[in-house]
Order: structure tokens, then sequence, then C-alpha cells
């Protein structure tokens, strides 16, 4: 009896064991929705007990590519002041995913499970970058919604994203790809209004003031690179530390690197593509002489400890971890990312720590300075907007997308609720309250946990520069932001770029994975760690060889041919 | 013979059913993934639809110029893994072996159990720290005693084989130890009691007794580490990955993921998948064939 007893018991537990392997393979919900977008908001039911009038209740599921956004989370996602307006003119919540690796590695992966969520926001550079071939590859294929007939239906405000603050070249070969059969997939965001808004990022080399102040340097003392290699000098020597009493290290980067190469901009052309020219013929930057001067400047900074070595491969927590307390003496980016972080970290308790930025830089042909840098008439990548295709909350999406872009929603998202958190001055214009100013300044998180200058700010296209002073007094002058641009720069130029050409070489997939960003970046980025100056080019060459057997020759000539067929061809 | 012997231990085999079944929908089902290394992706499609691709990926596999640095870097580091990770795990093993306080072994085993469940994320965020440049414990310590620049541990190519090493050594070295224990209490306690006996000291036990007991278990351990030679440890040794250190960190794991995820290149990264595998199953049938002549142990 007991040994029937004991067989039972043991056939019980392997069938148990079995039954838990089988079931812990399939599916718990057994094929039901299991998307947050739609279990989270019972929509037709909700509607329908609201009455007439009242949008949809949908919750939209963002995915930001993007990353070292996370700062522009709202505390309380679903319930801030803004978000609340959002949801009562719309119907819309918004539940955020961000990411913390690499866009293009979140990107891929998204598009090989297709796992797509409502709404995705990732970068879309143009050309060949990485991210603009996945997406539109995912667009191709099928995996992301097409715009027209939505921008139509329910876009009114969305009408001119693709007209305003767009390089015409990367409108009609990126935005409006000829394989995508005349329809668009990818909804710029955070252009410029006009081309004089295209300075609003201020990009620049900026080092701590009171660093500064104490070698008796002057911002406008630095006009070269070069210049910046005996000033990283006395601030090694300088023995100047961080808020946690810490020697500084003379220069870095924010996360995975960004944005060093303005450090190196005497040693580039600020070309709009990856040619250069060479006795009269379009070359691949990589050949140029300037990409040896380049490779051998940033690897005396780094091999001297004048360059943070961690830097080119740091996440965002380690960048900000490092940035909060002044860490990092010299650093380049755009002015609203060091501002919006800064504000709420370091200029807290340590305002003289302020970063000022310096130059004009000259780049490679001296006459250009920063403060007469090449901008493309339009932008000539921006940050996109997209919709799963997949997604069954498309009208929605558009719907928050259409608030966001009217005067009323970049009003609430940039500067907050009318009568709470800003009035109209006696001009009509736009002015923050004591009571919002007292706030933000006791507390640095108070305007983005309150939703201003939050996350909602992602989708807007055809920015004022005035759009871009999020948290302060939006009548008056953020004076740091007005040099920055200064500094930065504005020259409008015109034309069709080479690049463009790429997608008639026939082999160009080959030269592709040949030319791939990441691998280049790898080859010059170890460069700067090479032994010698002999290896560091060693190294170069190496690479160079590569391309030269990979076919590049052969494309350089295509390319060479291909312009001259326009007049208004720019490199 | 053999049905009967099956139905005599049926509730054994039972218990295997569950292996068999996670064997077959996790391992052998997605070989079928293989042959995208002869295809060209697409995102909207399944394997069998998308178009074939001949032999290109192969080609561009095998001419890639650093083909070679990513064997020799990749059989390096497995190779230093193999022949500090093996002994420290055996090592560990017969010292476990000899403690009599059951407490203080229970205690060792726990604490050299934990970092197995450390996933690598956190544990080279850790090392990361104490290593790091900036204010890194260690980079403290030694400009402090010793003065000189901050050494960058993590990207330095002459340090980095040891970090990998050390921190590998660290994390599994007490999960390794559990075959080798089950191993060694098995072994027939009469032996070491003749053996006492015969006048034979501690280590005359382990050297005598203990290690030619386990020899079966270390020979097959051997064979079965063999297999992995091909793969150094994706996410280890792309965590530590640095532009100053790709001379030695480029491996064939990390080929793998920055071709597949990150360039979006997926019939590249199966074709170095695929390779990885085809030279792993060679190694282990010429591992295991050599340990059959030599000593008589073999998996098969």
């Amino acid at each position: 009896m007991k040994s029937w007893l004991k067989k039972g018991f043991s056939l019980g537990l392997a069938m148990l064991i079995c039954s838990v392997a089988i079931l812990g393979c399939t599916n718990a919900n057994n094929g039901k929705n299991n998307d947050p977008s739609t279990s989270a908001s019972p929509a037709g039911s909700q509607n329908n007990a609201s009455g007439e009038g009242k949008p949809e209740e949908v919750t939209l599921k963002l995915l930001v590519a993007w990353q070292g956004l996370s700062f522009l989370a709202p505390s309380d996602l679903a319930n801030n002041p803004v978000a609340q307006i959002i949801k009562e003119k719309t119907g819309v919540t918004l539940d955020v995913e961000w990411i913390t690796i690499p866009e293009i590695e979140r990107l891929n992966l998204l598009f090989a499970t297709n796992n797509m969520p409502d709404m995705v926001m990732a970068p879309y550079w143009g050309g060949q970058d990485v991210h603009t071939v996945a997406i539109k590859k995912a667009a191709r294929e099928g995996l992301i919604m097409p715009l027209n007939d939505l921008i139509e239906k329910y876009g009114s405000n969305m009408k001119d994203a693709f007209n305003v603050g767009v390089a015409s070249d990367f409108r009609e070969n990126d935005l409006e790809d000829v394989s995508f059969n005349g329809e668009r997939y990818l909804l710029p965001m955070h252009t410029p209004l006009s081309p004089e808004d295209t300075t609003q990022w201020a990009y620049n080399v900026f080092v701590r003031k009171d660093i500064l102040e104490a070698l008796d340097v002057k911002p406008s003392d630095i006009r070269h690179s070069e210049d910046l290699y005996p000033l990283l000098k006395k601030i090694k020597d300088g023995n100047f530390t961080d808020t946690a009493g810490r020697p500084v290290i003379p220069s870095g980067a924010w996360q995975n690197g960004w944005n060093y190469g303005s450090m190196l901009n005497s040693f580039t052309e600020n070309n709009f593509t990856a040619f250069t020219k060479i006795d009269e013929q379009y070359r691949l930057g990589i050949f140029s002489e300037l990409t040896e001067k380049r490779v051998l400047f940033m690897r005396k900074l780094v091999t001297e400890g004048l360059f943070d070595p961690e830097a080119f491969r740091q996440n965002d927590t380690v960048a900000k971890e490092k940035m909060a307390t002044g860490r990092v003496a010299m650093v380049s980016a755009h002015y609203p990312h060091m501002n919006t972080v800064l504000s709420q970290s370091l200029y807290v308790d340590h305002p003289e720590m302020e970063y000022v930025p310096v130059g004009p830089i000259a780049d490679a042909n001296g006459e250009n300075t920063m403060v007469e840098s090449k901008v493309l008439k339009g932008q000539s990548g921006v940050p996109g907007m997209f919709i799963g295709a997949d997604s069954k909350n498309a009208e929605a999406a558009m719907r928050y997308l259409n608030f966001i872009n009217s005067e009323e929603g970049k009003l609430l998202v940039y500067l907050g609720v009318e009568g709470e958190h800003w009035t109209k001055d006696a001009a009509g214009q736009p002015k923050h309250t004591e009571k919002f100013l007292e706030s933000a300044k006791s507390d640095p998180s108070y305007a983005v946990n309150q939703g201003i200058g939050s996350v909602y700010t992602l989708g807007v296209y055809g920015l004022p520069n005035r759009m871009f002073q999020a948290a302060g007094d939006a009548a008056q002058v953020d004076e740091l932001y007005e040099t920055s641009k200064e500094v930065y720069g504005l020259t409008v130029v015109d034309g069709y770029r080479l690049s463009y050409f790429n997608n008639e070489y026939p082999e160009f997939d080959k030269i592709q994975t040949l030319l791939d960003s990441n691998t280049q970046r790898d080859v010059i980025e170890s460069a700067y760690f090479a032994a010698s100056d002999e290896k560091a080019l060693q190294i170069l060459n190496d690479y160079r060889s590569q391309l030269i057997k990979g076919g590049v020759q052969e494309y350089e000539t295509f390319m060479n041919e291909k312009a001259k067929t326009r007049d208004d061809i720019i490199h | 013979m053999r049905l009967k012997s099956l139905w005599k231990y049926k509730y054994l085999y039972l218990f295997l059913f569950p292996a068999i079944i996670y064997y077959f929908i996790f391992a052998y089902i997605p070989m079928y993934g293989i042959t995208l290394g002869f295809k060209e992706f697409q995102f909207n499609k399944s394997i069998w639809e998308m178009p074939w691709a001949g032999m290109q990926y192969f080609d561009q596999f095998i001419n890639y110029y650093k083909f070679w640095d990513l064997i020799r870097n990749t059989l390096f580091i497995s190779f230093l893994k193999l022949l500090f990770g093996f002994p420290a795990a055996l090592g560990l093993a017969l010292l476990l072996n000899e403690i009599r306080s059951r407490w203080f072994k229970r205690m060792i085993q726990t604490v050299s159990y934990l970092p197995f469940f450390v996933s690598w994320v956190v544990v080279m965020t850790l090392f990361s720290k104490i290593l790091s440049p900036n204010a890194g414990p260690i980079n403290e310590l030694k400009t402090k005693w010793f003065g000189g620049d901050p050494i960058f541990f993590i990207g330095d190519p002459s340090w980095f084989h040891s970090i990998v090493v050390l921190s590998d050594v660290w994390k599994h070295v007490g999960w390794n130890t559990i075959i080798f224990l089950a191993a060694i209490s098995a072994i027939n306690p009469e032996l070491y009691e003749a053996a006492s006996m015969d006048g034979a000291r501690r280590f005359q036990r382990m050297w005598y007794i203990t290690l030619p007991s386990i020899r079966p278990i270390i020979g097959i351990m051997l064979i079965l580490s063999m297999g992995g030679l091909m793969s150094a440890g994706y996410e280890q040794i792309y965590l530590m990955r640095q532009p100053s250190n790709l001379a030695v960190s480029e491996i064939l794991d990390t080929y793998i993921i920055h071709m597949g995820l990150r360039q979006g290149y997926y019939s590249l990264a199966t074709v170095a998948g695929m390779f990885q595998g085809v030279v792993s199953l060679v190694i282990i049938f010429a591992a295991n064939s050599i340990s059959r002549r030599a000593s008589g142990v073999s998996l098969w």
C-alpha cells in the first residue's frame, strides 16, 4: 500500500513538473491583448459613460529611443498639471519607456521582435546614419504606420511639419524617400521655425567659469582647437577640485562620448557629408590628412591625461554623476542640455561653477569660425516620431501630436498652465508668474515635475528660440544662452548633398557595411590610445587598406561622376 | 530488454522529460534560425520567406580584416579562463572537502556561490567603479602611496586579461565547485579510513584517494569546457569593451552582438554564430577523442 502511495506521489510530482515546464512556455493570457495601452484604458466604456464631446481616454505607450533624456520625466506622469490638461483636451495619458542602451540597439531590437509601442521617438539624422537606415527599412517592410491619411484627417497642425525647418535634400531623400512611394512615416521634431532659430541648440565647448577666471583666460581667447591644449594643461596643473574636493578632470564628455567632436573643430571642415575635396576630387574624409591631425591631437590629450579616457563609452548615469559635481572642467554639448541638467544639480548650490562657452573655435579652413559656421537651410537630420503599424491608438496619437503642436499646446508644454505658471504681459508676451519662478528657484525639478519643458515637448516641431527656455522667465533674456547662440553662429547655405547619390550606387550595401559609422568610430578612437603616433597612424592605415580592398575607390569614382550631373552639389 | 529497462526506470525517465522538452524548445527548434545566414534579413518576413542570399555573408565574415584577431582574442581569453578558472574551482572543492566544521563549510560555500547570482552588469559596474581612474579606490590608493597618474585599468590592454580572469574566477569559482563536491561526496569513506590506518596524512589522502576518484568527472568537465573555447562570454567582455582595449577585447561574441543588435546585420551575425558553433563542435569531438585515447575518460 505504502509502495503504491509512493509511486502515485512520484508520478503526480513528475507530471506536475512537466506541466509547469510546458505551461511556462505558453502565453499566460491565452492570446488576450496584453497591450497596456488598451488594457489600461477601457476606451469605449469610458467614452460612453462620460458622455458626448469628451475625447476617448487612451494610454499611449511612448518609447523614447534616446539616451540621456530621462531627466525629462515628471515624477507623476499621469497627474501633473500639464498632463491633466493634455488628457482633458485629447484624452491621452502617456506611458513612457526610457532607454539606457544605444539608440540603434533599441531600435533594432524593436523592429526584429516587432514589439512596437504606439509611438517611438528616435534619431533620424538622414543619409547613411544607422538609425535612419533602420527606420527606413522598417517603414518599407510595413512595421511603421503611414502618416499621409492620418495627418489629413487628424493633423491639421502637422501639415507643415515636413516643410518647416528641414533641409530640402533631407526632405526629398529621407522624409519622402522615393522608396516610400509617396508616403511619409516619420514626423520631424524640434525643427527650427526660421533659419535663425537653427542656433537654438547652441553647440559649444563649455568650460567652468570659476576655472577660467582663476586662470585669467577669457572665453574669446580660444580661437583654435590647439588653444585648448595649453588651457587643459593649466587646468590639470591648477589643482582645481569639484564640489566634493576631488581633482577635476581637465576635459571629458557626456554619455557615450557626446560631444567631444566640438573640441576638434579646427581639424574638421564642417562638411555636410562624409566627403572632402582632395585635389579637386571628392574623397571620403577618412582618407584626408585632417583625420590624421584630429587623431594625433586627441591622442595627445588622452595620453597626457587631459581627456577622460572613460568618457568615450560611459553611460548616461556615470556622465551625469561627474557633471553634477563639476568634476569635468571642459565639456562640449548643446546649451539646452547643459542648462537643463546642471540647473537641477550643480548650479543649485554652486552657481559659480556655471559652464560658459569658449570660442568661437575656427574650423580647418580658418575662415569659417563657429560664428560663421555653415548651417543647411533647415535641419539636415531630426529627432523624429513614428507610430507602430499595429497600434490601435494611431488616431489618439495624432490627436495628441496635433494638440501639442497647436499654439496653445506649445505654450502649455513649454511654459505650463496659463494663469498658474505664466500670464501674458502688456505686450501680449508670455511671462512666468512670480510663484512659478520662486518654486523653480527653490526646487530645480519643479518645472519638469509640473510637466513643463518635459517629455511632452518631444513631438513638437517648428520651434522659435524662446521655446527652448523651458524653465526660466520667458520674458527675461538668458544671457548665457544668447552668448552660446552667438558663439555657435550661423551661415545658411542650400544645396544637394553628395551623399544622396549613395542610393544609386549598385553595391552600396557592401560599402555601407565597410563604412559603418560605429566601426569607423571604434577605429579612430582606438587610435587615440595607441602607444605612439606611428602606431596610431598604422591603425588608421590598416582600416584605410581594408576600405580600398573592399571597393571604396570605385565608389568614390562613381560619386565624382554623379557630382558632375548637378550644379548645386554640396559636400 | 532495453524497453524493459526503460519501463523499470520509468519514473526516473519521467523526471528527465522536462529537460528534454526544454532543450527541444529552446535549443533544437531555434536551430532552424541558422538558415538566416543564407538569407537576406527582412523585418516583416519569417526566415523561410526571406530571399536567399547565397554565401555572401560567409564571404564577408571570412574576409573581415580583423577576422584572425577575433579568433585569436576569443581563444586566448577562453584559454586563460580555463587555465585559471578550472583549477581554482577544483582546488576550492578539495579545500572545502577538508573543512571539518559543517557551519564554517556551509558559510564558505554560500559566500562563494553568491557572486554567481549577481549579473555581469552589476559585477562590471562594481569593477569599473573600484578600478576607475576617476576617484576609484584602487587608483586613489595607488596615487597616494606610489604617486604618478591614475591607471585606466579596464581600458589598458596590459591589465585587461588580468581583470577578465579575476572577475570571472570571482563570479564562477563557487558555483563551479558544486559538481566536484558532488563527485567527492560519492567517494567510499572506507577508502579514507583504510588510508588513515595505513598512516596516510590529509594531503596524501587528497592526492591518492580524492583526486583519482574524481578523475572521470574532472575529465568530463574539462572536455565540456573545451566546447566553450570559442565563446569567451559576451556580457563580461562587452561591458569591458573600450576603444583603448579593442585590440584585445574584440572577440567573436562581441562581433556578433555588434553586427546583429548594433548594426542590424542579422545574417552576418548569424554566420559568425554558426562559425562559432561548428568550430566548438569540432573542438569538443577532438578533445573527447584525445581524452578517450589518453586516459579512457570520454563523454561517449
